[in-house]
């Protein structure tokens, strides 16, 4: 698949269970914030809801017409080994507490077993190494082909539709075998799940790693997309990094706006998990992210 | 569920004499130790599962425990990475740790930020020691308690605790006994003891852990007066 491949515009959100407009990633610190908002759809992280007890700001949600999709980050569908029953389950109990008609996942690795005698490391280690945070898989043909099997897997016992976010990656795997957008569509086209695109992500893996950032967002399957994220960063050791901790970039709305004009209107969300601005800030952001976006805004 | 979500019942108080115990630490958005944990495989949706997939999984499996020793615990990079990307990737990861366990031990997390933040050249000498432990302590399935606690006592040892962390440091005591080689080693039975924190004397006590509990059901640290 060539990288500057134009796609029919307009069917960006043909797929989407969701609702095309603005939605909100739910976090507790900005929820009485959060409440007065009129999004398109709201997005909970799934390890941190209780299933049994959801929390009132969310049960409220929960209880209204606006759509809450359960988006997971412990899953590891990108690993070597199977995705972990335990965790499906803990999915489709919260997708279910939440009513989602979605749930979503990232296309990226959270832990490895390690063996004892691994080349290069005497470091006395556990058997499993957790990375803490969602780390780049090797654009392989070995790693293709096992995450194909692990995401039908997953969609076994899955009871929602399962969309796939790739993510940003400070270091990429040495000699990829293929272009992440021809991973991304491949894996895609084969368990016809849906997309998550995180334009910021797209935009942070193409400014380090010296790619066209619109090119690599037409070379992912638009058609598929289910819901967009946009987050904030900033630059540390001279890479830009994606810290959901800073305002969004101007560039990065920029390549939303691109993103937009050539699919049309898309459920799209910021992310922003930590160091919240002070509210009129907050608002402002969320405000200019719609107007790009060419979406109503939600704000009070 | 979260690791990070507080314990049940276990009731602690520290008193350091700058106000209330810190708030119960919301839960974070990583894929910490409380998600997945590698089970048995799923059953395959259709039996196509062949030798091919297989061979395919094992190989895999070195080159992503190669991958993820060298990003997280500082195994030699055998792979071929690019250089600042790792080193920008490493430090990504240290930082992301350091925000979780702020959750838990906030005073240690943003003491050392405030160090890491100083501009390149200028000593920084808590913040190295810290990304050094990171490096030869990869995150643990404990859970953040145990990896706090492991931090705390290793940079006390080497006597690079930064001050704003008094009250972390005065809490690891109500779980960890904290011998002074830079380890941190879990309470079990009841205890009463007189200890030194920062140059500080502190008088820490619990009751000791229930038989088969995670936590330890009730403990207390206080800051002697000088």
């Amino acid at each position: 698949m060539g990288a500057t491949e134009v796609r029919a515009p307009g069917r960006g959100s043909a797929r989407s269970p969701l609702p095309a407009g603005l939605g909100v990633g739910w976090r507790r610190p900005v929820a009485e914030l959060q409440a007065r908002l009129r999004p398109a759809f709201v997005e909970v992280l799934a390890e941190n809801v209780d299933p049994a007890r959801l929390e009132p700001e969310l049960a409220d949600v929960v209880a209204s017409p606006v759509p809450v999709v359960t988006h997971g980050v412990s899953l590891s569908l990108g690993s070597a080994r199977p995705p972990s029953p335990a965790t499906l389950d803990m999915l489709n109990r919260v997708a279910r507490a939440c009513g989602s008609p979605l749930v979503s996942e990232h296309i990226a690795l959270v832990r490895a077993e390690v063996p004892a005698d691994l080349a290069g490391w005497d470091e006395p280690h556990a058997d499993v190494l957790e990375a803490g945070h969602l780390l780049p898989v090797p654009l392989s043909r070995d790693q293709l082909e096992v995450t194909v099997d692990n995401v039908r897997r997953a969609q076994a016992v899955l009871e929602r539709p399962l969309a796939l976010e790739p993510i940003a990656a400070l270091v990429e795997w040495p000699d990829p075998q293929m272009s992440e957008g021809a991973f991304v569509t491949e894996l895609l086209e084969r368990t016809d799940a849906l997309l998550v695109l995180d334009i910021a992500n797209v935009w942070a893996n193409a400014v380090n790693h010296g790619r066209d950032p619109f090119e690599d967002c037409l070379a992912m399957p638009l058609e598929r997309i289910a819901y967009c994220h946009i987050a904030g960063g900033t630059w540390i050791d001279g890479m830009y990094q994606d810290t959901h901790g800073d305002p969004v970039v101007a560039a990065v709305l920029d390549l939303a706006r691109k993103v937009a004009a050539q699919v049309g209107p898309v459920p799209l969300m910021l992310e922003r998990d930590s160091n919240f601005p002070p509210e009129a800030e907050h608002l402002a952001e969320l405000d200019a992210i719609a107007d790009a976006a060419g979406l109503a805004r939600i704000t009070p | 569920m979260s690791a990070d979500r507080p314990g049940g019942a276990t009731r602690r108080t520290v008193d350091d004499g700058t106000g209330p115990a810190p708030a119960p630490a919301p839960a974070d958005d990583h894929p910490g130790p409380g998600g997945a944990r590698p089970g048995p495989a799923c059953s395959s949706p259709a039996p196509t599962a062949t030798a091919a997939l297989d061979a395919a999984r094992a190989r895999l499996a070195r080159e992503q425990a190669a991958f993820v020793a060298t990003l997280v615990g500082g195994a030699e990079d055998v792979l071929g990475l690019d250089e600042r990307g790792l080193e920008a990737a490493r430090r990504g990861l240290f930082r992301k740790r350091l925000h979780v366990l702020g959750h838990h031990f906030p005073g240690l997390a943003a003491g050392l930020r405030t160090e890491g933040r100083r501009p390149e050249g200028e000593p920084r000498p808590a913040w190295d020691a810290a990304f050094a432990w990171h490096l030869a302590h990869p995150p643990l399935a404990a859970g953040h308690l145990a990896d706090g606690a492991g931090l705390v006592a290793f940079l006390e040892a080497r006597g690079l605790l930064p001050s704003v962390a008094l009250r972390d440091a005065m809490a690891v005591r109500m779980t960890h006994r904290l011998p002074g080689d830079g380890t941190a080693v879990p309470r079990r039975g009841p205890f009463v003891q007189v200890t030194r924190v920062l140059g500080r004397p502190v008088l820490v006590w619990g009751a000791g852990r229930r038989r088969g509990a995670r936590e330890l059901s009730a403990a207390g640290a206080r800051l002697s007066p000088r």
